[in-house]
């Protein structure tokens, strides 16, 4: 009877307006054109194919199934939104964060932004944020922390372990595991160390990516399959299921039968005692209060000196960083740091964070293999090109408010 | 007069051109037919409009359509006849199929109204396989008007193709040649081997487009110099001169704003080349713009930059130079011609230009000496002043018949 956690990250960015050249410098909003807000109409779209039905089933499984867990986190902009047009959605997660002992809520920066390869001073300040939101909706907060897209490397552990949190989830990637399993506990390469939990990439892309891919060779896939697929692990092992919440109702929808699919693998898995659903905190925290330091120390190392991520074939930042539009913006963006904060304008310092979400330099993306189709399904624009002539316009605006 | 274009239908200087000179014409009281390869609802009291076309012409794709690229939009296969060997002097592309065909329908009109007209007047390639059935057919006076010729745009001086046959047999078979300025005159001398006393140069008119402004666009970007790049994103108009001069200035002053204002092939790798110098901030790209947005933009301009490899004429940096926008041009190109003392450089010489464009930005003296000389010149450079030289050159082969 093996251990699984599931997660579940809930974002939606602001995309950009259509800002024009004749727009700079004159106090034009970058997210949405007057009266009409693309945001708004893509996050009620998601709202009733995605959120609101998932939501309500998990509260549903929740209620009835005392043994079933699960964990999630939110951005901080997806929970702006859906405070702005969706209040039910919040309410929903509300209802769920009243079952602490089976729902656990992770840390994040708000701004689902890359700015812990960037500025330690900013990704403390978004990660603080996130957690007065957390605590202002939830009355939560969190002990375990989830990074923008899973990255990660040793710096970015040393820098969530001196913000106070106890453990980390992110991608195992098998040129860092050398072989060694993906569902143990490892710990962080940095002072002090904290316990990393891997996700499982397989299993997890199977019902994120696979699930109506009718050229895979396992399609259809049901519950009792994948429950017996899971079958196969050990009881002291940790299976981790990460994947965008999203991905039930919106990138698998409700006409693959991805919500019953969902509803039985739950249900058998309790009703047959063929799973143990654990959440981070169950493994990582818990049954190690006492000594702690002894049980860290005792755990291998999970060595990541260059950033990996839960993204694309490598794992690596390439969807966000690797061509020029994405490096330079990046770079510029994070060049007004101090210009910005100086200046004391919370309009500003506001826009120039949500410009940091990582979406926008994922539009960017020019890699036209394999990766490049789910790049063009999760794009706002028409191509990577208007992605960055849009964002260059909207930072030159940005550049000239911080002088 | 056998057109291709015409405002608002038109996009480059070409549609533009033949606005200006039949208005100046008719002034004179020269009657004109202006056939069109397209159907043109709108109606002038100038001329009078011969749809001329095909609708099966435009039953394919039309954002294909759109110039630039439907020259370069091959013939469906299934358009080929079969026994049509392959060579470049026949019609490759959509575009020179249609001129072809737009020949007969114009020969067609001519054969109805012989009687009608003394003169057929042709601009640039895409017309003269119609002036040349109408001269070889009904023996009429012709007049070949070059405003842009494909050496300018591909600059080779391969004419083994079909743009390159036309332009060379037009030429060949008219009886005046008409060039818009002595720098394409010496293309057509040099490139063409066409003989210099057959050519007239007749420059362009400059219209003042502050008229067309009712609303005053809105102003932008206060607090900063622009400088603006407007033009086809093609090889010929040095996009890629303009982007190395800005990383220049740049260097030196870190507040200049640039705007490419355009489309064409060169434009992802604009791009591209723009992150890859971490212009991002400062070089901005507004897409292809028109109306409204074009003319704000224009107005905004604190220095225009026409880098162009090769520029017949350049009707937008005179429309720039209008608003009282100091033009750094190419020496390659006819405006420099009517703005004698407009800052001129050599297309590649981008330390030069970024050095005057400084200097523009840094001296306000020297912006408004600048500005006054341009708006003196075009002052002088009228389509009416165009219309008379038109009208000398019909008169002279008129009676040479």
């Amino acid at each position: 009877m093996p251990k699984v956690c599931f997660y579940f990250l809930l974002h939606q960015p602001y995309r950009l307006t259509n800002f024009a050249v004749t727009d700079l410098d004159n106090q034009v909003d970058y997210f949405a054109s007057g009266q009409y807000d693309q945001n708004r109409d893509v996050f009620l779209k998601v709202a009733d194919k995605c959120y609101r039905p998932m939501l309500t089933l998990l509260l549903e499984l929740i209620s009835h199934h005392p043994e079933f867990k699960f964990s999630f986190s939110t951005s901080g902009v997806f929970l702006e939104q859906a405070q702005a047009w969706a209040p039910d959605v919040i309410e929903l997660l509300q209802k769920l964060s009243l079952y602490p002992d089976q729902v656990e809520i992770l840390g994040e920066n708000y701004y689902h932004s890359l700015s812990a390869l960037y500025s330690e001073t900013e990704f403390a300040a978004q990660v603080k944020a996130h957690e007065i939101l957390l605590k202002k909706l939830f009355n939560v907060r969190p002990k375990i922390f989830r990074n923008t897209e899973m990255i990660y490397n040793n710096y970015i552990a040393y820098q969530v372990s001196r913000l106070g949190y106890q453990g980390i989830l992110t991608e195992a990637v098998d040129r860092h595991l050398e072989g060694r399993p993906r569902t143990q506990v490892y710990r962080s390469h940095c002072t002090p160390p904290i316990p990393v939990l891997l996700k499982h990439a397989q299993l997890s892309d199977d019902i994120a990516f696979r699930f109506s891919q009718q050229s895979w060779s396992d399609w259809p896939l049901t519950s009792n399959k994948y429950l017996q697929w899971l079958s196969n692990y050990y009881s002291d092992e940790i299976i981790g299921l990460f994947m965008d919440f999203e991905t039930f109702g919106e990138h698998q929808w409700a006409s693959t039968g991805i919500f019953d699919f969902f509803r039985y693998l739950i249900t058998d898995g309790v009703k047959q005692s063929s799973l143990k659903f654990v959440n981070p905190s169950d493994v990582l925290i818990k049954p190690h209060a006492r000594r702690r330091r002894s049980w860290l120390n005792q755990l291998p190392i999970y060595h990541v000196d260059e950033p990996i991520s839960w993204a694309d074939e490598h794992r690596d930042l390439s969807a966000w960083r690797s061509n020029d539009f994405q490096v330079d913006t990046l770079q510029k963006i994070y060049e007004l740091e101090a210009a910005v904060l100086k200046l004391n304008d919370l309009k500003l310092l506001t826009d120039w964070r949500r410009l940091q979400t990582s979406d926008h330099y994922y539009y960017m993306c020019t890699k036209y293999f394999a990766d490049g189709d789910v790049h063009a399904y999760f794009s706002a624009y028409d191509s990577p090109l208007e992605a960055y002539r849009r964002f260059c316009i909207i930072l030159a605006d940005l550049t000239e408010r911080c002088r | 007069m056998i057109g291709w274009e015409l405002p608002p239908h038109n996009s480059g200087g070409l549609g533009v051109a033949c606005a200006g000179i039949t208005q100046a014409l008719a002034a004179d009281g020269v009657n004109i037919d202006f056939t069109l390869p397209y159907s043109f609802q709108e109606q002038f009291n100038h001329l009078k409009v011969i749809q001329c076309y095909d609708p099966k012409w435009f039953q394919s794709q039309s954002s294909l359509r759109q110039p630039p690229f439907s020259v370069y939009n091959p013939i469906p296969p299934s358009a080929m006849t079969d026994d049509l060997e392959l060579d470049a002097c026949q019609p490759c592309s959509q575009m020179e199929k249609q001129a072809e065909e737009y020949a007969q329908k114009v020969l067609e009109f001519a054969k109805e109204h012989l009687g009608d007209f003394d003169v057929v007047h042709a601009h640039d390639w895409m017309t003269m396989p119609a002036a040349i059935k109408i001269k070889q057919e009904l023996n009429k006076p012709f007049v070949a008007h070059i405003h842009s010729t494909e050496y300018d745009r591909s600059l080779t001086n391969d004419h083994q193709n079909y743009i390159g046959q036309c332009e060379i047999s037009g030429m060949k078979l008219a009886d005046r040649v008409i060039a818009v300025s002595y720098y394409t005159k010496r293309i057509l001398v040099e490139k063409y081997q066409i003989t210099p006393s057959k050519i007239d140069v007749v420059h362009n008119g400059v219209v003042s487009l502050l008229r067309d402004i009712n609303d005053i666009p809105k102003e932008f970007a206060y607090r900063r110099p622009v400088v603006v790049f407007m033009g086809r994103l093609t090889i010929q108009k040095g996009p890629d001169y303009f982007l190395e001069l800005a990383g220049k200035i740049l260097e030196k002053r870190k507040d200049v704003l640039f705007i490419v204002s355009g489309m064409g092939d060169m434009y992802q790798q604009l791009l591209l080349t723009n992150a890859g110098k971490n212009l991002s901030a400062n070089v901005l790209f507004s897409g292809f713009v028109r109306g409204g947005a074009q003319l704000a933009i224009l107005k905004r301009a604190d220095i225009f930059v026409m880098p162009s490899v090769s520029e017949p004429f350049g009707l937008v940096a005179t429309e720039a130079a209008t608003f009282g926008t100091p033009v750094v041009a190419s020496k390659n190109s006819g405006v420099v011609e009517v703005m004698k003392d407009s800052p001129q450089f050599n297309f590649w010489d981008t330390q030069a230009m970024a050095d005057e464009i400084l200097h523009l930005v840094d001296d306000p003296d020297y912006h408004a000496q600048v500005v006054k000389a341009q708006l003196k010149h075009l002052k002088k450079t009228t389509w009416k002043k165009a219309a008379k030289k038109i009208e000398k050159i019909y008169q002279k082969i008129i009676k040479k018949k």
